[in-house]
Order: structure tokens, then sequence, then C-alpha cells
């Protein structure tokens, strides 16, 4: 996959399981040594100069428990600022300043070990900006939190980390919400190959224009598939399953949800009993079922 | 990577392996507890075996307690180069902190084996303990002793045993846990090293084996050093035999990690428990 990311730009990777998402960040973290092709940030390039890369990023792992649990959270986070090469009383200060702000003070002095898992994804995020790097990886960085949580995380990230720094992040998530709520553009991965990139907004438009409905139907059935077919705005239907009065129908409309008046029309005609009528699936799953933007 | 250990991030990896075995608080007691418990049985057994003092002592110009006491005290610490490298790299394959301190900008093999720093001091500390103990409670003989002496030949023994360990904690990355060669370091100690006993007791095929092994010249070098006050000429014997087995095991302890670490890396392993 070739694709770049502007500085300031809040990026977001959105792909099944396996889809590769992971595995591109630890390429780009240099943990990982890819078996071919390059990566650069900033114009250095992470396979031949990966110590500087690490310089220039913090990464907030999607393992909530990558931290030394029997420590509190205060001498975690001054450890990875000692790594980060931080003098001792800027290591102090600068936890302080983020146990702060992710309004996390009271637990400094706790081991990690009692902490929420809202509170380890926050202190997993505080340890990515302890050396305030340009570059932010956030592997799923609400997997496993609570919908308030995760909103307090996502509203922290969106208005701290781009609108008020300044900063370059790449997001993977699995969360079309939050890549919605968060992404200036979002690239669509599956299999390791790029399937779309582009605003969300944008990409929703294109997915929902493609949409597949499911249709559940019974009653006057014999014909119908040829009768929907037929019409102007159908692309094309799929039989799932069907009887002599009943039917399941993949349908995919050319130009939905303006082009779904068309159908209904043709069922009312026909006066059949509609059972279940919806999109089968969100609308930009849809995209990941596109070829690679490598074979356009 | 020696460029990057500044004092700060020296200081900071002892803080971090203090805080953490302090943090096991019965096992950190119970550390300096057993090193003391161990000095009471080498002066048990040199009381059991009585005036005996066995030909094979002679040249050590010395009694068994302090015969023993060197043996076991040493060989501990020196024994725990070869393994805290991989034991404490399997602490943080479990704490999931693997990654997370390999994206840090402190060089990968720095970061990952810094943190074992502090058993090291502990040990030192322990060791300390265990020789005064030995002396105020138990009599042991450092009259004669030459320090310098028997401090280069440790320290030449701590580099050699240390790449060893280098290496070992190579297989600790590969394998996440089974450290093919930890099972060479009971062995060896305890069987070949002559801890117990002088090397030339043990049978002539098996000591064969002992004289291939660091420790062994460590050994009996560092008794002559402190039980007959014999300085590093006099040792020069035992010096550049360390020194060797330091020019091969050096390069193949820091090559052979290097490698480990690229090899996880290109297979995408690194974080993998």
């Amino acid at each position: 996959m070739t694709f770049a990311i502007q500085s300031g730009e809040f990026f977001g990777l959105f792909g099944p399981n396996g889809a590769g998402k992971t595995t591109l960040i630890r390429v780009l973290t240099t943990l990982v040594i890819p078996t071919a092709g390059t990566a650069q940030i900033q114009g250095i390039d992470v396979i031949r100069d990966p110590a500087r890369v690490r310089l220039l990023l913090g990464l907030v792992f999607s393992n909530e428990n990558s931290f030394y649990g029997r420590l509190t959270g205060r001498e975690n986070l001054e450890y990875f600022a000692a790594l980060q090469n931080l003098s001792p009383i800027t290591a102090r200060r600068r936890a302080g300043e983020l146990f702060d702000f992710f309004d996390l003070a009271r637990a400094a002095d706790a081991p990690f070990q009692s902490y929420s898992t809202g509170m380890r994804q926050k202190l997993n995020v505080a340890r990515a900006l302890l050396h305030d790097p340009p570059v932010i990886f956030l592997d799923e960085p609400t997997k496993g939190m609570d919908v308030l949580t995760a909103e307090t995380l996502r509203l922290l990230l969106r208005n701290e980390l781009v609108e008020r720094q300044g900063k370059t992040v790449l997001l993977t998530t699995h969360d079309l919400e939050e890549m919605e709520s968060l992404c200036d553009r979002v690239g669509i991965i599956e299999e390791g190959r790029l399937r779309a990139v582009g605003a969300p907004a944008d990409l929703i438009r294109e997915a929902s224009a493609t949409v597949v409905y499911r249709l559940e139907l019974t009653g006057a059935v014999n014909g119908l598939v040829a009768q929907l077919a037929a019409l102007p705005a159908v692309k094309s239907v799929a039989v799932v399953s069907g009887g002599e009065s009943s039917l399941a129908l993949d349908v995919v409309l050319d130009d939905a949800p303006a082009s779904d008046a068309e159908l209904w029309e043709a069922l009312i005609a026909r006066k059949v009993k509609v059972k279940r009528y919806g999109p089968r699936e969100d609308g930009l799953v849809t995209l990941l079922r596109r070829p690679s933007l490598d074979n356009l | 990577m020696a460029s990057s250990l500044s004092p700060s991030k020296l200081l900071a990896f002892l803080r971090h392996g203090f805080r953490h075995a302090s943090s096991y608080r019965l096992n950190f007691v119970g550390t300096y507890l057993s090193g003391v418990l161990v000095v009471v049985f080498f002066a048990v057994l040199a009381r059991f075996y009585g005036n005996a003092q066995p030909a094979a002592l002679a040249p050590y110009g010395g009694d068994y307690f302090t015969f023993l006491l060197i043996g076991g005290v040493f060989a501990r610490y020196l024994s725990l180069g070869m393994r805290h490298f991989g034991r404490e790299l399997e602490h943080e394959f479990a704490a999931g902190t693997i990654e997370p301190v390999m994206v840090t900008a402190t060089p990968p093999a720095l970061a990952l084996l810094g943190p074992s720093l502090w058993i090291l001091l502990e040990g030192i500390a322990l060791m300390a303990v265990q020789l005064i103990v030995g002396v105020f409670f138990f009599g042991a003989d450092f009259s004669r002793a030459n320090w310098p002496s028997a401090l280069a030949l440790a320290a030449l023994t701590f580099l050699a045993l240390n790449s060893w360990g280098i290496l070992s904690a190579g297989f600790v990355l590969v394998f996440k846990r089974a450290d093919p060669l930890s099972w060479l370091v009971d062995v060896t100690i305890f069987m070949l090293a002559g801890v117990y006993f002088p090397i030339q007791l043990i049978p002539a095929g098996l000591r064969l084996f002992a004289y291939l092994l660091p420790l062994s010249y460590a050994l009996e070098g560092l008794r002559f050093a402190l039980m007959r006050g014999d300085s590093l000429v006099a040792l020069w014997r035992y010096v550049l035999i360390l020194i060797a087995f330091n020019a091969f095991l050096l390069p193949v302890g820091l090559l052979g990690f290097r490698f480990a670490l690229d090899y996880v890396k290109r297979r995408g392993s690194l974080g993998h428990y």
C-alpha cells in the first residue's frame, strides 16, 4: 500500500481484524522490519535510521497492560521518561503535568495494577506524550473502555493533540463512530491492501451510494427477482434463501438512499409483505469489499 | 550503547530495579536472609570436616571455611552475570513492556539489558554482607588477602560471564522462555568449577571440562589472591586465560544478541510471549 499523511493531520486506518493495521504501525514505529518496501516519518527512513525515527514518535499500545504492574503510575511514567532521555527533574515535572491533564493526579501514587481500564489507557496516552513527539500512533486507544470514558478520551485526543498542539496522528480502530468523529482522512484496509482513502464523510457518501439492502418478503414472490432486477435503480439482486411464499434477497441499489423509493413502489405494487427492509451492513464496510487501490 | 548510558539513565535503571525488587518485600528480605544462611551452612560444613584439612587444600594455604566462602559467594555473584539478563527479559515479556521500551529514544539493546543493572548492584551488596558475616561471625581468614588482585580477576570473570549472559538473553528473545543455556549454569558451578572442593579432586575426564570454564580459573585465582595474597603478576596465567575468554565471549555475546533482536524484528515476534 502507498499513502502519505500530512503534517498536523489526524489520519485513521479502518479495517477488520487481521487487516494489517497493527503491523503497519509496528513497521512505522520500528518494532518490525518489513520484508519489502519503504516508509518515512518526516523524511527519515524508518528502516535505515530507526534511532532518529524513534525520537519523533509516541506510540499508544492497544495492550492496556504494557506497564510495570507493581510500580505506581508515577514511577512508571518517570522510568519511561528517563528512557526518552528526559532529565530526572524534567521527567518529574512532565509526569505531573500529564497526570493533571488526564485527571489521574489522585491515582498517581497508586500501583498501576490497581488502575481501571480507562485509567490504564489514559496512562498509555500520557506515556506517548512524555517527550512531546510531533507524531503520535494510536493503536485502538479506546479498546475495552466504556462509552463515556472513550468519548472523553476522544475529545482529549482531537482537541488537545491535533487542534491545540498540531501533532500528526495515525489512529487504528474498529469503531466507525470513532473514526468519523476524529479523523480528517481515513484509509480503509483489508488483507494488507488499501481499499479506499478519503475524508470520512466522502467515504460514507460513496459507500452509501452502493449499499446492499437485505429484503425479507412473504406472499406473492414468484417472478419478483426478475422484476426487481429490471428496475433502473437496481444494480443487482442476489437470492439469499427462498421458497414459494417467502424470499430473502440482497439488493444493490445504484444511488441509495434516493433510489430506494423505486424499489418500494415495486414491492407495494406486488402487494408482498415486507418483513425486513434495510442496509445489510454499514456503509463503510462495503468499501472493504472493493478491489485494492493498487489494482485500480 | 555505552554513549547513551548517561548518569541519569544509569540511575533510572537502578532506581527502577530497586523499586521493582523491593515491591516484593518478602522476596527482598529473603534474598539477604538466604545469603546469610548459606554462610552458616558453609560454617557447619567446615566444622563437620573439623581440622582435617585435606591435602588438596594445602596449595590455598587456608582453612576449608574460607575456601568454601570464597567459592560459594563469588560463584553465586559471578553466575548472576550468566542468568540475570535473560531473567529480566522474561519479566519484561510477562509485563508486556518489551515493545514500549523498544520505541523509546534509548537504543534497544540498552533498553532491554539496562534494567538488570540493579541485580548486579544488589549482588555486590549481598556478597559484601556474606563476606562480613563470614569474617566476623565464623572467623573467615582474609588476613593475607590481596584485594586489588581479587577485584581485577573478579572484573575479568564478570565481563566474560556477562557476555555469556547477553548471548543467553538473545535466546530468550527468540525462544521467549526456554533459555537452553541456563541448565549449564548450575551444573558447571556446583560440579565442575570448584565451588565446594578443589578442581584437582574432580576425576581426570571431567577435569578437562572444568578447565574449559572461565569460572574455574576465576575461583582458583580468587582463592590464591584472597587466601595467599598472590599478586596479579603471580596470577598472570589466570589473567591471560580470562582475557582470552573475554576476547571470544564478548563479541560472540554482542553479535548473538544483535542477531536475535534483528531476527525477532524481522519475524514480527518481538512482543510475542
